[in-house]
């Protein structure tokens, strides 16, 4: 009888706990998608993260398989130094902590970090994984910095040859003038 | 369509990579200063993320950025960047004025930024034309023969001439009005017209004329003889009718299904009270009316501005204006113009230089920026108001106030006026 009981007992405890390491694994193994960048760097990224890229998805639409297997899925157009920076910028969105004021600070300086550089390369990086917060919180801080320029800092900003002539340019002064366009 | 799924197809690795990483390797070796000058000649963004990036602006720095390069001026003029809606930022209407001379060039007062700009119109000869907006396109019909009509983009300048409205040519009122739909691209131009029937007081020929830009004709679909009522000349579209204004009574009539049409007298709908100045606009497709209310003894001495809002045939008041706003305006000449379009109505009064504004959404009455020109010239002749507001991408002008250089017509001159 006491046998019996002891069985019956133990064996409801033991499935739990296979239960529980089965869950871990499987776990495990759906919470991180090996990424690899254009610069062959290979990171281990949480799905959760991971799945908000765009071009995460559509590579797992056509191959499901590189989700479970070792293969890492490679983003052609993302270099590591970025990759690194738009992970940084998904796990402070992400960490359910984060407070508005959390977040508006973080992006401050997120933005304050990156020179015009770095602030395009990160942009075409949004636009090639298809990270759409990101995405637009870029366009929308270059927006920002150009709001009040000038043309010719613009031109600079965006690297942009001037391809008008003077006589072209001229006309153009005094058609957008109302503008305040102002030609240095 | 690019316009929905802005998301971009991406580069071919290659040669872009290669560019790139060159950048990167120079920056290696010199520190760039960040503020002064950021230069690369190496990362070209493409125009549709130049296009997402320029829609955070406000208008006047989209046409700055028009004067950067041939490619931004070709992505600010398309068609997807001036149409695409979905990614643009909620943009308020401009109010447009008119300096006092004859000349058609002013200043218009974009609420967002607090500023005014000087803009010159195309096409009209002279502020007195009729003028009527939507959405950020104009049309202007001239005030002598009332044949010549033209419908433009005050800020691209770019311009229409419209075929010659059929109906009276020489009308004793007219009312102009014009609605964009902002789907479709196309727009709908609406002119009213009436005249008095030859030695006799009390009749009065109306007709109304539609023209379709898909079809670019004109249709008459309406005329009859009005007794005791004559047109005026303020009307507007709203979600499909043409209302056409009155001291007394505002007619409505369906565009869309003319056949069906009662007679217009049966469209009749009557005025709150008996007002001055009043001005129809579309707010949202809600039919909005603003005018003054008259003294009891003196109808012509304003003793407040009312806004009412047509609910099911009925006007029913949303405010009128506090006290202190009405007094602000200074010694108040009894003709005043207001204009509105979106959540916003401005109303100005012409013996001086305050412009209000009217938030419906927000329910808030504030001032605006004063013009930065030498208001006493321009206000002793003030001539018209009109009101600008932003198509998506394009900003442009509206119409406003109807008067006409002589205040006599203005007062009695809009709409249907019981004789």
């Amino acid at each position: 009888m006491a046998e019996e009981t002891e069985s019956t007992k133990t064996e409801p405890l033991k499935t739990a706990e296979e239960e529980f390491k089965k869950l871990e694994i499987t776990e495990e193994e759906e919470s991180e998608l090996k990424l690899e960048t254009s610069d062959h760097v290979t990171f281990m990224v949480e799905a959760s993260i991971a799945m908000k890229f765009g071009a995460v998805q559509q590579y797992l639409e056509v191959s499901p398989a590189a989700s479970a297997s070792a293969t890492a899925i490679p983003l052609h157009n993302v270099a590591s130094r970025e990759l690194i920076l738009i992970l940084e910028y998904y796990r402070m969105h992400d960490w359910v902590d984060a407070g508005e004021r959390d977040l508006k600070e973080f992006d401050e300086r997120f933005l304050k970090d990156l020179n015009y550089e770095e602030l395009k390369e990160l942009l075409l990086a949004a636009n090639y994984l298809n990270v759409e917060k990101l995405f637009n919180f870029l366009t929308k801080s270059i927006a920002n910095i150009i709001r009040n320029k000038d043309v010719e800092f613009v031109r600079t900003f965006f690297g942009i040859d001037n391809d008008y002539t003077p006589e072209e340019e001229a006309a153009y002064r005094e058609e957008n003038a109302w503008a305040g366009v102002k030609f240095v | 369509m690019a316009g929905d799924s802005s998301w971009i197809s991406h580069y071919d690795d290659g040669a872009q990579r290669e560019s790139r990483e060159f950048d990167s390797f120079l920056e290696l070796g010199e520190e760039v200063d960040k503020e002064e000058t950021a230069i690369s000649m190496d990362i070209i963004l493409p125009n549709e993320l130049v296009e997402r990036i320029l829609a955070y602006l406000p208008i006047a720095s989209i046409f700055r950025a028009s004067c950067v390069c041939k490619r931004w001026y070709e992505i600010v003029t398309s068609e997807r960047f001036l149409w695409n809606p979905s990614h643009m930022l909620p943009q308020k209407p401009w109010y447009f004025m008119f300096t006092g001379s004859n000349e058609p060039t002013g200043y218009a007062y974009d609420t967002m930024l607090r500023k005014w700009y000087g803009i010159e119109l195309p096409f009209i000869e002279n502020s007195n034309w009729f003028i009527a907006s939507s959405h950020g396109l104009v049309c202007f019909m001239d005030n002598d023969s009332r044949s010549k009509l033209c419908m433009c983009n005050p800020i691209t300048k770019s311009c229409r001439k419209l075929e010659e409205p059929p109906g009276l040519k020489f009308s004793d009122y007219s009312a102009l009005a014009m609605s964009v739909n902002r789907k479709s691209h196309g727009y709908t131009v609406a002119i009213v017209k009436s005249k008095q029937i030859p030695e006799d007081f009390v009749q009065w020929d109306i007709s109304i004329h539609i023209y379709n830009s898909k079809s670019a004709t004109w249709m008459t679909t309406s005329t009859e003889v009005l007794i005791g009522w004559r047109g005026g000349n303020e009307s507007v579209i709203c979600n499909g009718g043409i209302p056409s204004e009155s001291r007394h009574a505002l007619i409505a009539y369906n565009i869309s299904n003319s056949s069906s049409q009662a007679t217009l007298r049966r469209s009749f709908i009557a005025a709150p009270c008996s007002l001055t100045c009043g001005r129809l606009m579309n707010m949202k497709e809600k039919l909005v009316m603003v005018g003054g209310i008259g003294k009891h003894e003196r109808p012509d001495i304003i003793k407040g501005i009312g806004i009412w809002v047509l609910n099911d045939r009925k006007w029913e008041e949303i405010v009128r204006m506090p006290h202190k706003y009405f007094q602000g305006f200074g010694e108040f000449d009894d003709v005043f113009a207001s204009s509105g379009s979106d959540d916003l109505i401005y109303i100005q009064s012409y013996g001086s230089p305050a412009l209000l504004t009217f938030d419906m959404n927000l329910r808030q009455w504030k001032w605006s920026q004063k013009c930065p020109l030498n208001m006493i010239s321009v206000f002793q002749q003030f001539i018209q108001s009109v009101l600008a507001d932003k198509v998506g991408e394009t900003c442009s002008v509206l119409v406003g106030g109807e008067v006409r250089s002589t205040p006599a017509i203005a007062k009695g001159g809009f709409s249907l006026v019981e004789m």
